[in-house]
């Protein structure tokens, strides 16, 4: 759980560090997971940006207990807290990081604040700060508006300007830094625009994802445009295994949590549109 | 003039930052010439200094028409590095706000200048010139990037309670748990997310004065920068009871100013006698 002030702080500023949320034991058996998956990485499933980013699911029989934290309650009971009891933890991803940087960007673009709303925990599984890959954001770019604005803004990577204005680097942008340390996790919402800066190879990170339930007419719509978004969004990842593998569907532990985030998740076409 | 660059990163930051404006030789005229007015004003003028800091800081100082009274600082005012730039950021007929010198504030909390009902609708832009050199934990100019964008704005006016809070020469009886009770993101200032504005003297920033700003760690005595401000072109009434609302002075701009051989510094007053201008005495 977290206080009411940290709620205020996350919906203000679109982010959140908490320290020391996982114990070394708990980040030494994500990290042998981690590495069970990385060993089935080649370099034809390595994404082609300049991120040089592995990206798989935590959700398969490799990595049953980082695919476990999606229900814990340390977790789960701050998605509720955010974004009320009947959220939905819709994912767990394991990414390796080999470029040495990631430009800036919010992760949805397509939706409004008020059609879609939900975050990510990030848990970075080594040291990072400014120089080595920490998560960088501006704060309060995920209100409507500022989200806009930063669309303008020239950066080097992905929107630059002329030649003799050709905009700003990464480390250029002012932003705050989320140094990290393992057992550590950094919250962030969806619209948040953030990258990250000077990391070296092999850099590890885990996520877990929740998403709002919707609840108005315009929500609703939200969801049935993030269904079609998160289907394409898919095809960009060179993946093998579907990114909700049998095994976590099967639900082997008849967990109650994971019964009602499956009926929901099937409910909203979920299911099969990414594992299309 | 700013480049589009520039102007997308003031509109959607609420600031900018140009390094190295001015050489080390000017800095040393500039310098020279405010600290000549500091020592000059809290020996014969008084009544010109405003002791800010309250008990925790109090020899701090501000001091105010430390442009306006020096010639050798007046020149900042229409220097083409200044003045294009706040062309560009604030359209054609901008007018001049105020000066202000600052010495040995220790730590500001968050705030920012202009608190009201849509007064971030009305641009109102500070230059400030850093004497010494600043990091964020000795002195830097903190701002939150697109704090002076609602509703991210609105969302930060909790900042200015505890502003108020914690100014001790507002008031000084509270005690440690009530302070503790006004941190609304439960961080104390220092650790809100921010960007720091590090700097080498001969940087500039502009920044919105809607943009919420603070400053943790000071050089004590030692901090100084000098302050310029302006406004843009009032064309409505909201606007005129905007900057009567905080900076009612506007409106009594300086004799020197008035009588400016510069048509820029003219330029910026004297258009103000329409709207009631008078001259300070």
């Amino acid at each position: 759980m977290i206080t009411e002030q940290q709620v205020y702080f996350f919906k203000t500023f679109g982010f959140l560090v908490l320290k020391n949320v996982l114990t070394p034991a708990e980040i030494k058996n994500i990290n042998k997971e981690f590495l069970v998956g990385l060993a089935k990485m080649d370099e034809t499933k390595m994404g082609t940006s300049v991120r040089k980013q592995y990206n798989w699911t935590n959700l398969g029989p490799d990595s049953p207990f980082t695919s476990s934290l999606l229900e814990d309650e340390r977790f789960y009971g701050i998605a509720q807290q955010i974004l009320g009891d009947d959220c939905v933890g819709v994912d767990s991803h394991a990414n390796q990081y080999n470029g040495n940087r990631s430009p800036w960007h919010p992760d949805i673009r397509e939706l409004g604040p008020d059609q879609f709303t939900g975050f990510k925990f990030t848990f970075y599984l080594g040291p990072v700060d400014g120089n080595s890959g920490a998560l960088r954001v501006v704060p309060g770019s995920h209100c409507p508006g500022f989200s806009a604005e930063v669309e303008k803004v020239f950066l080097k990577d992905n929107n630059p300007g002329p030649d003799d204005d050709p905009g700003l680097a990464v480390n250029e942008v002012p932003a705050h830094i989320c140094i990290s340390e393992p057992g550590d996790a950094v919250i962030f919402d969806y619209f948040v625009w953030h990258s990250s800066w000077g990391g070296s190879k092999d850099r590890r990170m885990v996520s877990l994802q929740y998403y709002k339930n919707p609840k108005t007419p315009e929500e609703k719509e939200g969801m049935r445009k993030m269904v079609a978004f998160r289907k394409n969004f898919n095809k960009g990842f060179k993946r093998e295994t579907k990114l909700y593998p049998d095994f976590w569907l099967a639900n082997p532990n008849n967990n109650v949590v994971r019964t009602q985030w499956i009926e929901q998740l099937q409910k909203w076409g979920f299911i099969d549109a990414v594992n299309a | 003039m700013v480049e589009k660059g520039q102007l997308a990163h003031f509109e959607t930051f609420g600031f900018l930052v140009l390094r190295q404006v001015f050489s080390p030789e000017e800095m040393k005229d500039i310098i020279g010439a405010a600290d000549e007015m500091w020592e000059t004003a809290l020996t014969t003028n008084k009544k010109s200094v405003s002791f800010v800091g309250g008990e925790k800081d109090p020899g701090a100082t501000s001091f105010r028409y430390i442009v306006e009274r020096q010639p050798r600082l007046t020149k900042l005012a229409e220097d083409s590095r200044i003045y294009d730039v706040l062309k560009g950021l604030l359209g054609s007929g901008f007018i001049w706000a105020g000066s202000e010198g600052q010495r040995g504030r220790v730590s500001t909390s968050w705030h920012n200048d202009r608190p009201g009902k849509n007064q971030n609708k009305y641009t109102r832009i500070k230059v400030h010139f850093y004497i010494e050199p600043t990091t964020k934990t000795t002195g830097a100019l903190r701002v939150i990037p697109g704090s002076h964008r609602s509703p991210f704005h609105e969302s930060l006016e909790p900042l200015m309670n505890h502003h108020i809070e914690n100014n001790d020469s507002i008031n000084s009886d509270k005690n440690e748990i009530d302070r503790v009770h006004l941190l609304p993101f439960g961080e104390e200032g220092a650790d809100i997310p921010c960007f720091a504005f590090e700097s080498n003297p001969g940087d500039v920033i502009f920044f919105h004065q809607n943009l919420f700003h603070a400053v943790y760690g000071g050089l004590g005595e030692g901090r100084r920068y000098i302050a310029m401000k302006f406004a843009a072109q009032p064309t409505t009434d909201e606007h005129i009871q905007f900057i009567k609302a905080h900076t009612e002075y506007v409106f009594h701009p300086h004799e020197d100013f008035l009588n400016s051989n510069s048509p820029r510094i003219r330029g910026m007053v004297e258009n103000l006698e329409a709207l009631g201008a008078k001259v300070l005495k």
